[in-house]
This record gives C-alpha cells, sequence and structure tokens, in this order.
C-alpha cells in the first residue's frame, strides 16, 4: 500500500491518539513522541495539529485530561483513555480492519 | 445528559476564561520546551533548538486559536471582540459609515413606516368583540339590472334577522343629522339611527356610562333616545356624567341621553357620527319592501363560516321572491366580511405601495453592498496581512459578518426613528376617507418586522462581502499591494449596480404611469364647472315647514337674499351635490312603453332642482330647456333628463315633448320632458354615467337640500360669514352646514390618487438619487483602479475627450443595461397596477421611453465628475506610484 500523504486524515489522526492511549496515560508531547515513533516517521504529523485534535477528543468524552507532573518535574496535562473513548477505538479499529482486509482482497483478487 | 455536560463546556469559557487561557499556553509551553530539549540533547545550542522546537511545532497562535475555537472559547469572545473591532472600524471611517447608515435607514424607515399603515389598516384586526363573526348585509339587485349591493328594506332586514340561521343577530342603521339648539349657535351634527341591539349586541360596544338602547326605545311609538360619542361629551358636554337623562333637543324635538360611548369606539360605518338615536321603525310602520333605506350589519352564529351564510341568505332571497313577487323579484341577498367592506377599495394601492418600498429597501442594500465591496477592495492588504498573522479564513469572514450586521443594525435602528416621522407625515397627508387611519402606529408589529427586516438584509447582503473575503487570494493580495483587487470583485459591483438601476427604473415608471392617471383624472371631463361654486347644506324641520309651500316659499327667499350678496352671480338649489355620494333612485317609465315587470324596472336617480341650479353648477342643456319660474307647483308637471336616458330610452327619437312617469300602472302622473342636459360624473371620474332625471324644485319640494352660489371670488370660502348670515337672517334657528367649495368635492374624489402619486413619485426620486450614487461609486472607483491605464492611453497619445468619452460610455453601458433590465421587470410588473391606473396603460410607451432615457441622463451625469478626473491624470505621475 502506498504510504499516506503528509496530510494526515483527521479521522487517523483521532484514531492513532486513542490507540496509543489505551496502553497508557500521557501527556501531549509524549502522545506525539509515540506517533512518531509508531508511524516510522511515515506520518509527519504536524506536532500542532494533535492539540487541536485532543481537545476534540476531550469534548466528545472520548478522553479526560488531568493535571500532573512529568517526568522531569515540569506540569503537564496528561491525558486517558475513558471508557467511551475505549469502545470508540474498538468500533474503530474493526472498521479499519474491515477495510484493509477489503482492499487487500481487491488487490489479491484483480 | 451528555448534551447537558456539552453544553456546560462549551459555556464554561465564558466564566473561567482567563484559567483555560493560561492553561492552555502552558500545556503549549510544556510540548515546545520539551522538543526543545530533546534537540539539545541532540547536540543543537539552545537557542536554536528552541527556534527550532517552534518552527516544527508550527505557528502558536494560530494552534492557540483552533485549540481556542475547539473550546469553543472562541465564539464568545471572538464575537465580543470583533464587535469592538467593528465598531472601532465604522468610527475610523465616519464618511462611509454615514453614507451607508443614512442609506439604510431610508430604506428601512421607509419600509417600517409603509408596514405601519398596512398594519394598522389591512392586517390588524378590527376592534370588536369576535370580528371574523362580522358582515356586512346587502342587497344583490344584479337579478333586476341594479347594482351589486343594494340597501335593504325593513321588511327584508326583519326577515334576515330572525329567519337565517347562520345570523346570530343583526341590525340596520341610516343618516341622521339633527340640529342641536342650545345655549350656544344651533350646530348640525353628523349620526346615525340604528336598531336597538346594532351596537349593542351586534358590534359588542358598552357605553362608558349610562346604558344601550333598550328594544322600547326602537319602537315607532316609543320615546326619543339618544347615545353621545365621547368626542360629543367631551367637546359640548364637558365630560359631564350627569348629561345621562337630560333632554336634549335635536332639530326641535325632544331627546333623552341614555348613555356615552367609550372613546375608542368607531362604528365601521358613518365613522364620523356623534350621536346615535333608534331608527325606530317595525314591521308595521315602514315604508315597504320597496324601499330601501336602509343598511345593514351582522353577526354570524359562532363557527359558521361566510360561504355558509351566504347560501342561506341566498335561499331566503328565493324565498321571499316567491312569497312577495311584486317588490322582491330579482332581488337576492349577499353578505361580505366586514373587513372586506371596510378596507377593500384601499387594498390594492396599500399593497403596490408596500411592493414599491420594497424596492427602495432592496436599492438602498444594493447601495450598502456595493460601499461594503468597495471598502473590502481597499482593506484587502489589511486582510492578508491578519491572514498571514495567523486568522483563519472562517475567522475573517465572521469578523466582517459581525461588522457589516452592526452597520445594518445601525442603520436600522435610525430608521425606525426615522419611521415615527414618515408615520406622521403619512397620517396627515393621507385621504381623511382612509378605513381605520386611527389604527396606524408604529407598535411592537411593526417594530419586529423592522428588526426582522434588519436582520434578512444584513444576512443577504452582508454576506457578500463576507463571502468575497473568504475567497480572496491573499498571497496574491499581498504582492500586488495597493493595485486593487481581482476582476471579480468589479463585476460584482457592476452586476449590483445593474441591478439598483433596474429597481430605480421600474419605481419610474409605475411614479409615471401614476402621474399621467393623474393628469388624467384631472383633466378629465366634469359635465360641470366646480371653479368658484360654493356649496352648503341646509335641512328644514317639519313642524315649521310641514307642506311645500313653506319650503318653496323659504328656498325662493333664500335664493334671492344669495343671489343679491355682492360677488354672487348664480344661485341654486339641488337635493344632492355632484360627486358628493348621496343619491336617491327612482323607477320610472316611458308613456307607451309597456309596464315592466316586477324586477325589469328602468331605474334613474334623481335630482330635485330649483330653477337656477343648472346655471348655478355650470351644466349644460343640450337640448330643450331648463326649468324657468313658469314651471311652478300648479304648472303642468315637466321633467329634465340627462344624455344617457335619452340615449338608452330613445335612441332615435327626440325626447323633447315625451312624458315619463315615476308611478305605478294604476293612474300614473305624467311629467313631460323639456329639456336634456349633459351628463355629469356624479359617481367619481372612473365610473361611467348613468341616467338621471332632474324635476323642478316647485314641483317636488324635499326639506333637505344643498345650495350652490356661483361666484367671482377667487376663494368662494371667503363668502361662508355672509352666507351663514343670509340663512340667519331668513330663518336664525336653522344652521347651514358643510359651508366649502365645490372643487373641495371634486377633489376629494381624487385623495386616493394623490395619495400614491405623492408617495411613488417620493419613492422614485429617491431611487434614482441612490440609483445615482451606486452608479458613481461603482464608475469611480474603476476610473481610480485604471488611473495606471489611463495614464498609458494618454502617453500614447489618447486625447482627453476621448478618455472621458470611455467613462461616461462605460457608465452608460452599465445604465443601459439596467435599463433594459428594468424596462422588462416593469412590463411585467406594472400589469398588477392596472386598477389604479385611467387614461393610461400599464405598458404605455410613452412613459417607459421617457423614465429610460431620464436614467440614462441620469448615468452620463453620475459619471461627469469621474470622467473629468481620468482626463486630468497626469501619466507621469500614475506611473511613477506603480
Amino acid at each position: 500500500m502506498p504510504a499516506p500523504s503528509q496530510d494526515v486524515l483527521r479521522g487517523t489522526l483521532d484514531m492513532l491518539v486513542l490507540r496509543i492511549l489505551a496502553t497508557e496515560e500521557l501527556h501531549g508531547w509524549g502522545i506525539s513522541e509515540r506517533i512518531q515513533q509508531l508511524s516510522r516517521d511515515v506520518l509527519q504529523v504536524n506536532q500542532g495539529s494533535l492539540y487541536p485534535a485532543l481537545h476534540r477528543l476531550e469534548k466528545q468524552g472520548l478522553v479526560e485530561s488531568s493535571w500532573g507532573t512529568s517526568e522531569n518535574n515540569r506540569r503537564a496535562k496528561f491525558y486517558a483513555l475513558t471508557r467511551t473513548g475505549r469502545k470508540r477505538l474498538e468500533d474503530e479499529e474493526e472498521g479499519w480492519e474491515r477495510f484493509i482486509t477489503a482492499v487487500n482482497r481487491v488487490l489479491q483478487g484483480a | 445528559m451528555r448534551w447537558l455536560r456539552r453544553v456546560l463546556r462549551a459555556l464554561r469559557p465564558l466564566h473561567s476564561r482567563d484559567r483555560l487561557e493560561r492553561e492552555i499556553t502552558d500545556e503549549l509551553r510544556f510540548h515546545v520546551e520539551m522538543e526543545a530539549e530533546k534537540l539539545m540533547r541532540e547536540g543543537v545550542p539552545p537557542r536554536q533548538a528552541r527556534r527550532e522546537a517552534l518552527r516544527r511545532f508550527g505557528g502558536v497562535e494560530r494552534f492557540k486559536e483552533e485549540v481556542r475555537d475547539v473550546d469553543g472559547l472562541s465564539l464568545m469572545e471572538g464575537t465580543k471582540n470583533d464587535l469592538r473591532f467593528g465598531l472601532r472600524v465604522l468610527r475610523r471611517n465616519p464618511v462611509f459609515s454615514g453614507v451607508a447608515v443614512v442609506t439604510l435607514a431610508l430604506g428601512i424607515g421607509a419600509s417600517a413606516a409603509i408596514f405601519s399603515v398596512v398594519d394598522g389598516i389591512l392586517l390588524s384586526p378590527l376592534p370588536y368583540p369576535e370580528p371574523e363573526e362580522l358582515v356586512t348585509v346587502w342587497a344583490d339587485w344584479t337579478g333586476r339590472d341594479g347594482p351589486e349591493r343594494e340597501w335593504l328594506s325593513y321588511p327584508d332586514f326583519h326577515d334576515l334577522r330572525t329567519q337565517v340561521e347562520a345570523i346570530e343577530e343583526a341590525g340596520v342603521y341610516g343618516d341622521w343629522n339633527p340640529t342641536l339648539a342650545g345655549s350656544a349657535e344651533p350646530e348640525r351634527l353628523t349620526g346615525g339611527r340604528v336598531t336597538d341591539g346594532l351596537l349593542s349586541r351586534v358590534l359588542g360596544v358598552d357605553p362608558v356610562v349610562g346604558r344601550s338602547f333598550l328594544s322600547e326605545e326602537d319602537r315607532p311609538d316609543g320615546p326619543g333616545a339618544v347615545l353621545l360619542s365621547h368626542g360629543l361629551w367631551t367637546r359640548r358636554f364637558g365630560q359631564d356624567p350627569g348629561v345621562v337623562g337630560r333632554t336634549l333637543t335635536l332639530s326641535e324635538q325632544p331627546y333623552t341621553v341614555v348613555g356615552v360611548l367609550p372613546a375608542d369606539f368607531r362604528a365601521p360605518f358613518l365613522a364620523d357620527a356623534e350621536i346615535w338615536t333608534t331608527l325606530q321603525q317595525d314591521m308595521g310602520s315602514n315604508c315597504g319592501r320597496g324601499c330601501v333605506t336602509l343598511r345593514g350589519v351582522a353577526r354570524l352564529a359562532p363557527g359558521t363560516s361566510v360561504e355558509r351564510a351566504e347560501s342561506e341568505v341566498r335561499d331566503l332571497g328565493r324565498r321571499l321572491e316567491a312569497e312577495y313577487p311584486d317588490s322582491n323579484t330579482g332581488v337576492a341577498f349577499t353578505v361580505v366580511p366586514l373587513r372586506d367592506d371596510l378596507v377593500g377599495p384601499v387594498r390594492e394601492p396599500l399593497w403596490i405601495l408596500l411592493g414599491a418600498v420594497v424596492f427602495l429597501l432592496l436599492i438602498a442594500c444594493v447601495n450598502v453592498a456595493n460601499l461594503l465591496l468597495g471598502r473590502l477592495a481597499a482593506r484587502e492588504g489589511e486582510l492578508a496581512i491578519r491572514g498571514a498573522l495567523g486568522a483563519g479564513r472562517s475567522r475573517i469572514a465572521r469578523q466582517l459578518l459581525v461588522e457589516t450586521t452592526l452597520l445594518f443594525l445601525l442603520g436600522g435602528g435610525v430608521g425606525v426613528l426615522l419611521a415615527y416621522g414618515g408615520v406622521e407625515m403619512l397620517l396627515a397627508l393621507a385621504p381623511p376617507e382612509t378605513p381605520r387611519l386611527e389604527n396606524v402606529g408604529v407598535n411592537v408589529r411593526v417594530l419586529a418586522f423592522a428588526l426582522g427586516t434588519t436582520l434578512v438584509t444584513a444576512g443577504v447582503f452582508g454576506l457578500l462581502p463576507a463571502l468575497r473575503a473568504g475567497r480572496t487570494d491573499l498571497q496574491g493580495a499581498l504582492r500586488s499591494e495597493g493595485r486593487g483587487s481581482s476582476g471579480g470583485g468589479g463585476r460584482l459591483r457592476a452586476g449590483l449596480v445593474v441591478t439598483q438601476t433596474a429597481l430605480a427604473l421600474v419605481l419610474l415608471v409605475g411614479a409615471g404611469l401614476m402621474l399621467r392617471t393623474f393628469e388624467s383624472l384631472r383633466e378629465a371631463e366634469l359635465g360641470f364647472d366646480p371653479e368658484g361654486v360654493l356649496a352648503l347644506r341646509l335641512s328644514l324641520p317639519p313642524d315649521r315647514y310641514p307642506e311645500a309651500p313653506e319650503r318653496i316659499q323659504f328656498y325662493a327667499s333664500l335664493i334671492e337674499r344669495l343671489e343679491a350678496l355682492p360677488g354672487v352671480e348664480e344661485v341654486g338649489a339641488v337635493s344632492s351635490l355632484p360627486m358628493e355620494g348621496r343619491n336617491s333612485d327612482v323607477d320610472f317609465r316611458a308613456e307607451g312603453r309597456p309596464v315592466p315587470e316586477p324586477g325589469r324596472e328602468t331605474i334613474s336617480w334623481i335630482r330635485v332642482v330649483s330653477q337656477g341650479y343648472f346655471d348655478a353648477v355650470g351644466m349644460r342643456i343640450v337640448r330643450g330647456r331648463g326649468f324657468t319660474a313658469a314651471d311652478a307647483g300648479d304648472a303642468p308637471l315637466v321633467v329634465v333628463v340627462n344624455e344617457t336616458l335619452a340615449r338608452e330610452i330613445f335612441p332615435d327619437e327626440d325626447p323633447i315633448g315625451k312624458r315619463i312617469t315615476f308611478s305605478g300602472p294604476e293612474n300614473p302622473t305624467w311629467r313631460e320632458i323639456v329639456g336634456v342636459a349633459a351628463d355629469i360624473r356624479n359617481f367619481g371620474i372612473r365610473r361611467s354615467s348613468q341616467m338621471a332625471t332632474y324635476v323642478p324644485y316647485a314641483q317636488v319640494s324635499f326639506a333637505e337640500m344643498a345650495v350652490v352660489l356661483r361666484t367671482a371670488a377667487a376663494d368662494p370660502a371667503s363668502l361662508t360669514p355672509t352666507v351663514r348670515r343670509a340663512v340667519a337672517d331668513l330663518d336664525s334657528r336653522l344652521a347651514a352646514s358643510g359651508i366649502r367649495p365645490l372643487e373641495e368635492i371634486v377633489r376629494g374624489t381624487l385623495t386616493v390618487e394623490r395619495f400614491s402619486l405623492g408617495l411613488l413619485g417620493l419613492f422614485a426620486v429617491v431611487a434614482v438619487l441612490l440609483a445615482s450614487v451606486g452608479l458613481y461609486g461603482v464608475v469611480s472607483y474603476t476610473v481610480t483602479r485604471r488611473l495606471r491605464e489611463m495614464g498609458v492611453r494618454i502617453t500614447l497619445g489618447a486625447d482627453v475627450a476621448t478618455i472621458r468619452k470611455l467613462v461616461v460610455g462605460r457608465s452608460l453601458a452599465l445604465a443601459g443595461v439596467g435599463v433594459v433590465v428594468g424596462v422588462a421587470a416593469a412590463l411585467a410588473l406594472t400589469r398588477l397596477m392596472e386598477g389604479l391606473l385611467y387614461g393610461v396603460s400599464p405598458t404605455d410607451p410613452v412613459t417607459f421611453v421617457s423614465t429610460a432615457a431620464l436614467l440614462l441622463a441620469v448615468a452620463a451625469a453620475a459619471s461627469a465628475v469621474p470622467a473629468w478626473r481620468a482626463g486630468r491624470v497626469d501619466p507621469m505621475e500614475v506611473l511613477r506610484t506603480e
């Protein structure tokens, strides 16, 4: 499959964030770093567009935030997945899986 | 509940705005610092690390805004900021703001004022309980070649009231103009006679003092009782509650005051009535089924439709036709909702005026939109910079929208103030007989209309510049800063100007057609000459003038005295003045013709005149003669007929010498036709002439007559005191009423047209002004933009005149397109005015051509100044600034 373009689909970004938060609580910068690791620098997420996404997710009730101390004793805002968010993640992943399978089937069948 | 939490979260920013602002800043700063540290760990020097971190993050401000946007912070905050910024912009450009606000105020104010009138007269409910149940009742004489709405007879009214299920209660009324005797001069009052239930049960009005009529008071032998209007009570009785029970002498008969009506009560008929008494007729005593002297108002049973009532009264009509064939053949009945009866005649002109004022509003809005677009072009540099600084396109558009809404709201506010003044002016100028004028004012509905209009026009016309702002190529604008916007803006503005011109043309055509209508009406041949004629009305009380000889003697003496007055040329008496609206009808037939069956009678209206009347009022006798002193009571009975009667009854013969009668088939009294008089436009200029007969006063004497004096005076009204004295000298207890020039009555028939013309003309003038301002703006702007091009042309050898012709040519081209579109629209729309026009067709070529030419001339004039400027361009200067 060709690599996705630089403009990351919003939906993809949201899903990535949810997936990352599924495993641990992180602050915004941490999420940004993790995205870069996971996507192996293929997805160049505009660092700034992460924060609107986070706030959007929070507004939708999929994540919740709290102020805490970072690993180097700085004040940072941490994000965690809510139960609704976890459910949404499961639904989204399922959908994504089906999409990949369908594309693969088409590619193989063609 | 989730939605509730979301709403609360969205509203939260209002309270803890600062805290959230700080939180966002902290969060973003943390990110940048962590990135910077990471870079420093990789060996980048601190300052560069910081810068790189910032760069990787992207524009901080912009993203702060986006985050804020998501948080809903900016929705409230941003609008407040936009408002403050918008006000500042408006203040910094006072000329622009002023012109825009004034233009909008004119449009919105005029619309609100006209809407007040439409609302007060047409839309608001009548001031009676359950007004939709009220109808007027008429006899329909079309089955006997008579009018569609004829008056009722008492027996017919009685049957309508008792035999029609749909009618819950009904009443009839007639005129009554008694002379009130008192300590002051005798005064002739305007009033009405009503059946006892008409005011109290049909209209549902209760007196504020005293009581309503009792049924005993409505019997032929019942006591005389009167109800006073609030105005009369205040004027002549000082609001004394003791007036109830007092006896007044009215036309030399005693009447007891039984009550006073409320101050805000106005009957939907006899609007000026100040005093009411009972009709005092019943089935036993009245003038019979053929005697139609009454008008009816009824209240339908609750829940009954007008259609059902109509069919029931028509059934009654058929039953009565069978039962009383002599009187009721061809007589049907009909009901008309009271509101339609009252305001029907003014409906069309009012809606047309409302349409016209909406056009004016559109023109004003288009002007403002053009101004806004022009300013937008000038501000493109500023907007581009804001865009580069991080303001999103939607944000800019929103800010502009707030700015324009502010402008429109200001315009609307001033417009409402203008509307107050406008309504005052309209009320002062309106024809006095306009129904329900007292109901017109700036009320809550009008204010709501003004607000609604403001918001809608702000939304539609404010969106234009805002949308254009969203589509501007900011990069390109920055690069060619000062060069002005792309061609698209110019095209849009040109399109707006074309629209304006078209709208103005439609208004001009409407006004032009009204002007020609008015001229036609004024110049129409009346059949008589009202110039210099004074009219007055007298009523001889029966107890002092019981018989014909006394009456004839009185009027003869009066005419003699009046003729002797200096400045008076001719004097005559007549039972009703031309164009006054009062008429008597009579059945007649010619000798030698078969007696018509009931229902097929020939009807003419009849006037009783003194011998000098035709000369006094300026009517021509086309054949034979008028009346002379020889046509006395004992002489052979004579009549004069009008041309229409001669034409219709004696088409191929000479009517002189023929005889007609007004009596029935048994022992008719024949009257010989001695003359044919010219037709007069008795029912207004628009209505065609009908058959008329004139009988000499000496042979048929009425007690109530009008007297006309032809004077040499420039202002006949100046003779009023002398005339009053002459009457008083003859009989001190008589009061002359309605002393006014005959021209006033004639002018009074044209009040609706005059009013419409005045307003349409005003709108058209304002529209042309606005359109020319708009045109001037666009042409001037084009010249400014193309200064460079002009400079180049001049350098290349074009002479000044060519440049100027170019500019004027463009202006004329624009106006020309507008005129063509306007003509097309006007051709389609003026047919809606057809009811108002007279003597001119809705597609009158003269009007169309002249208004088109006028607009083109205005366009040329509007482009004169910019054309002059274009010619004076110094090419060196222009080229240097590039």
